[in-house]
């Protein structure tokens, strides 16, 4: 099973609109991370530069007691409600100072080793950074614990870092969208010479010969392809060209020979092979005829826009052959709805397919048998006859190009009812068919053109 | 009378000179179109058989020269080519008529003749159709040699059946004919006579049939013996 093709356009725009995406979340996040990663430098160094105050203000004296004297900017930050918290510990965990500020931890929680430890937390329960540092004083060993709690309204870093976030994503995510847009645009002029040589090719019937994609304002990518495919159809139109005029060239080059045989065959003594020599010329001459005719028809475009009167071409075609009708024993006759039906068409021709189809009707139906030519006011011609009717099996063959229910029959030339196909094909119609044994009926619709007047 | 043959396949026009000859036509021959002209130029003929395909160009040129300068000798135009499109061209040219490769002699001889009879060259004595016999110049009808007498319509309808006999002779023709003669004929005036007429063929044992062609016309015929 084949997908449906999809469109250039799409397929662009997709993995666009994908790398567009990636971006978007890459750079929001590395902008994030880097924010984040300054974000705890700057914490690291804030509660840095409170431990370093803490240990200047601690002092040991001689009996070994350690004594903290901040001073008034120490004091001021570690005020409760700043901000800012301290413990000093002794290695058994025992507080020997604090700030009056409580501290967000439990201090079992805060690790103490013998290097200086930087921690924070960032959840929906606690907001903080901190920092555990040994410290020697005089032979005291205890640990600063300094925290920093982040929620507190003059630590603003988050909010600042929040808020870029926010704003970055409410320009960025237009300008990606814009940029998505404009890409549209872009695509569209650079693929619209495409789209345009693919609509020139998109017609509802057969391509006409002279179809060429005009590749000058095709992109590189594309234009190699268009050549070729110019080169195959200028090859295919000159083979069929070729061909065409060789068909009618042979039908062209065979008529004189044989318009002499046909004059010559009048001396012919012996009168059976003088009658039967003439009816052979005849098929052959109609034959050739035909096939001129068929190459007419594929080759000319037919101009069936005229206005013409079925009436006229059915009371003209009618005339013609009812005397070889009635000199076989047959009766014909016409039978119209209106004294003039107008249809769109091409009078010469729709006369030839008429031609054709009451001749076929002569010829498939005995002696005593009716062929009836009606003319209905919707445009419709019908030639009906009582024969023994066409074969279903049959049915669909019989408009083919030289076919014959019977090979041997050498009478028929079996192009009559392709030509009376192919003319309805050229008037943007088709030959409908309903036979059984007893009635026979061909009918070809046509557009009825408005009455002038 | 002299009918000019204008093709240049040399085998064809000796058949066609033979044909003429025996259906007692004179015929000369020429074999371009630029002879064609010329001759044309100074001879009058009856009739000009004229090929479309010739060596040094297209025939209709030919015609189109003779109807400039208001010639109207009948011209039959004979084509190889025989399309379509071809045969309205040709007409529009000029040609009288139009004839496509091959063909039955007896055609070109009918044609030739209705041509002939139509420019007035040719005015035929009598008209036949199996026994019955019309004669155009005193309009007097004669069935198996007996003279029989017809109304002013019925013969005015023999007359326009048996120029056209074995031919469908549209009942609007028939109609314009009648018409002629007076204006307050009843719509179906063409039937009422067309069955006088076959009634009174009947009575005098005519073998010409007048058959009908349903919604287009009638047709004389001879009876098959």
């Amino acid at each position: 099973m084949t997908r449906p093709p999809r469109s250039l356009m799409a397929q662009i725009l997709r993995w666009h609109a994908i790398a567009v995406l990636i971006t978007a979340v890459a750079v929001a996040g590395g902008v994030y991370l880097f924010l984040d990663t300054t974000a705890a430098r700057i914490q690291h160094q804030t509660v840095h530069v409170h431990t370093q105050a803490l240990r200047q203000a601690l002092s040991q004296d001689a009996r070994g007691r350690l004594h903290l004297t901040q001073d008034r900017t120490s004091a001021a930050v570690f005020a409760p409600g700043a901000g800012f918290a301290f413990r000093i510990v002794d290695p058994r965990g025992a507080v020997l100072f604090r700030s009056d500020s409580p501290i967000l931890v439990p201090l079992a929680a805060i690790p103490l080793s013998h290097e200086e430890r930087f921690f924070r937390r960032q959840s929906r329960h606690a907001f903080y950074a901190g920092a555990s540092s040994p410290v020697r004083v005089g032979s005291a060993r205890v640990w600063i614990i300094v925290l920093q709690n982040l929620t507190h309204p003059d630590y603003i870093l988050d909010d600042l870092l929040a808020q870029f976030l926010l704003y970055g994503l409410a320009i960025v995510t237009p300008v990606l969208l814009l940029l998505l847009a404009i890409d549209v645009l872009i695509i569209r002029r650079a693929v619209a010479p495409v789209r345009q040589a693919s609509a020139s090719l998109r017609t509802d019937d057969a391509l006409p010969l002279d179809l060429r994609l005009h590749d000058d304002r095709l992109p590189a990518e594309v234009r190699p392809l268009a050549r070729a495919v110019n080169a195959l159809l200028e090859r295919l139109t000159s083979s069929y060209r070729m061909q065409r005029d060789f068909i009618a060239d042979a039908a062209h080059e065979l008529r004189t020979p044989i318009a002499v045989a046909r004059l010559r065959v009048e001396e012919v003594e012996d009168a059976t092979l003088r009658s039967t020599l003439r009816s052979d010329l005849d098929t052959l001459g109609r034959i050739v005829e035909q096939v001129l005719e068929i190459a007419e028809l594929e080759t000319v475009a037919l101009d069936t826009a005229a206005s013409v009167d079925l009436v006229a071409i059915a009371t003209d075609g009618v005339a013609s052959i009812a005397p070889l009708a009635i000199r076989q024993g047959k009766s014909i006759a016409l039978s119209t709805g209106a004294d003039s039906v107008m249809v769109a068409g091409h009078a010469a021709w729709i006369a030839k397919a008429l031609g054709c189809l009451i001749e076929n009707a002569v010829k498939h139906s005995g002696p005593g048998r009716r062929i009836d030519v009606t003319i209905g006011t919707d445009g419709t011609l019908a030639v009906c006859d009582d024969g023994p009717g066409i074969p279903e099996a049959d049915q669909p063959s019989i408009f083919r190009r030289f076919w014959k229910r019977d090979r041997a029959a050498s009478a028929s030339s079996g192009l009559g009812l392709a030509i009376v196909a192919q003319v309805a094909e050229a008037h943007a119609t088709r030959v409908v068919l309903a036979s059984r044994p007893g009635r026979t009926r061909f009918a070809i619709t046509f557009r009825t053109a408005l009455m002038r007047r | 009378m002299r009918i000019l043959i204008v093709e240049d396949h040399a085998d064809l026009v000796t058949m066609l000179i033979r044909l003429l000859g025996e259906a007692g036509y004179a015929a000369d021959a020429t074999a371009t179109a630029a002879d064609a002209r010329l001759i044309l130029s100074y001879t009058r003929y009856a009739a000009v058989i004229l090929d479309l395909g010739l060596p040094d160009g297209d025939g209709l040129s030919v015609v189109r020269e003779l109807r400039d300068r208001d010639d109207p000798t009948p011209v039959i135009a004979l084509t190889a080519r025989a399309s379509v499109a071809h045969r309205v061209t040709g007409l529009e040219a000029g040609a009288d008529d139009y004839l496509a490769k091959p063909f039955a002699p007896e055609e070109l001889l009918a044609r030739i003749q209705a041509l002939l009879r139509r420019s007035g060259t040719i005015v035929d004595r009598t008209i036949e159709c199996g026994n019955v016999r019309f004669d155009p110049a005193t309009r007097e009808v004669s069935v198996a040699g007996r003279p029989t007498v017809l109304s002013a319509r019925e013969l005015e309808v023999l007359a326009g059946l048996i120029r056209r006999a074995s031919r469908v002779v549209t009942k609007q023709h028939l109609e314009q004919l009648l018409f002629g003669l007076a204006d307050d004929l009843g719509s179906n005036a063409v039937e009422v006579y067309v069955h006088r007429l076959r009634r009174r063929l009947a009575e005098s044992q005519a073998t010409a049939d007048i058959v009908t062609v349903r919604g287009v016309g009638y047709m004389m015929l001879e009876r098959d013996a």
